[in-house]
């Protein structure tokens, strides 16, 4: 499996694209460009992902797993929120193109087809979601952790 | 501070970070906090997306207020703006003038202009479309498709008529943009063209707060979110749906 510049391109592209959803949410400055990047991030691990052949529903948690972690670790060095970054950088992966063919089934009669199609949407919506959950959980535990009190030795 | 200038800061505080897309959590979170500065630890705070409730008690006198969010949009600056204007008062624990000073000047923070927000829709379809498979013409249409989009949410959110509805609207405008489009020969390839303008209007925000809200534990607010996510990508494939499945017939 290599890099190909193929996938640079396809990050490039998202990358045009967050910066267009970053103006249309108002972040500005750096921010902008922090969350776009994050946008990159997660179009070029779903483009070497499915270049070595993984199934689209683990691409995508993974993906999500790792734009949630590179969007606390920025909100906690830029002092922003996360979801500043997180909703840029989440969007490539929201499964638009499986809606759209989805429906054409519907439309077309294939109803076998649609309700496959639409299962399968949810299972991917389903796997962005539990990779912001997993990472977001982790986060909470270790902030808990934090918070225990500590023995001290004598 | 007493409670009543307590109660009508912070949920003019909560009220605005709302109404610019916090999640339901951070909002509930930064006005316990912000009432704990003040030493007010028995005070109530509910949220939902469109209305806020909080009571603030004071020496067995408690002090609601209520508030309903008309006008949402996603406004992450002034979000961020928020959530440091909620450090500041927790730090400093400034008096109820200075909140209402910084809250006056974080509402008339700079936004991008409308043409500015016009050409991101034209430029995050275009990518998309290409990003999808599609070629010049298709991404062109479909930032085209994009800007039809902007106008027409600006509109149809005016109407008030739930998620499901304005955003079938507007799928409904970008697709038979899209299809004639397609009719007249520019971009031939319609489906390209649709997905890449599908993307403006797919509901990342909603997902992704949804998804924040349900496992910080607030398991009422991160359905509603969730759900009204699951509205909005419902109201889009429905609205995509009909108009192609009309028009097809033109662009074929």
């Amino acid at each position: 499996m290599e890099i190909t510049a193929d996938m640079f391109i396809s990050g490039g592209l998202t990358f045009a694209a967050a910066i267009g959803f970053g103006i249309c949410f108002n972040i500005r400055g750096a921010n902008l460009f922090a969350a776009s990047f994050g946008a990159f991030i997660c179009a070029f691990i779903e483009a070497v992902m499915s270049e070595a052949g993984s199934p689209e529903v683990l691409v995508c948690f993974i993906a999500s797993t790792a734009v949630t972690v590179y969007s606390e670790i920025l909100a906690k060095r830029l002092r922003c929120p996360v979801p500043m970054f997180l909703i840029v950088s989440i969007i490539p992966l929201v499964p638009g193109g499986y809606i759209y063919y989805a429906m054409m089934s519907c439309i077309n009669g294939d109803l076998a087809d649609f309700g496959k199609r639409s299962i399968y949407t949810f299972e991917i919506a389903g796997a962005i979601a539990l990779g912001i959950f997993l990472v977001t959980f982790a986060i909470k535990l270790m902030k808990s952790f934090k918070k225990l009190p500590v023995k001290k030795n004598r | 501070m007493n409670s009543q200038e307590l109660a009508g800061a912070a949920s003019r505080f909560g009220a605005m970070m709302l109404s610019c897309g916090g999640e339901i959590n951070r909002v509930e979170d930064s006005i316990a906090r912000i009432c704990a500065a003040y030493g007010y630890n028995d005070v109530g705070v509910f949220a939902i997306p469109r209305t806020l409730i909080i009571t603030v008690t004071e020496n067995g006198v408690p002090v609601t207020r209520l508030e309903n969010i008309k006008d949402k949009t996603v406004n992450l600056d002034r979000v961020a703006r928020l959530n440091a204007l909620s450090r500041f008062i927790c730090r400093v624990r400034p008096d109820a003038d200075c909140i209402a000073r910084r809250l006056d000047i974080i509402e008339k923070s700079p936004v991008y202009g409308r043409f500015a927000v016009i050409a991101a829709y034209f430029l995050s379809a275009f990518a998309y479309a290409m990003f999808f498979g599609g070629g010049i013409r298709e991404a062109a249409a479909a930032g085209l498709a994009g800007i039809a989009v902007r106008l027409m949410s600006r509109f149809s959110s005016k109407t008030d008529a739930g998620v499901f509805f304005e955003n079938l609207l507007c799928a409904v405008v970008m697709s038979a943009c899209a299809m004639l489009l397609a009719a007249c020969g520019f971009a031939p390839r319609y489906d390209k063209t649709i997905i890449g303008a599908l993307m403006t209007l797919v509901p990342g925000v909603t997902l992704t707060n949804g998804a924040r809200d349900f496992i910080a534990g607030d398991f009422f607010a991160g359905t509603y979110t969730l759900i009204e996510a699951l509205l909005t990508a419902l109201g889009i494939a429905a609205g995509a749906a009909v108009t192609v499945g009309l028009l097809r017939g033109l662009a074929v």
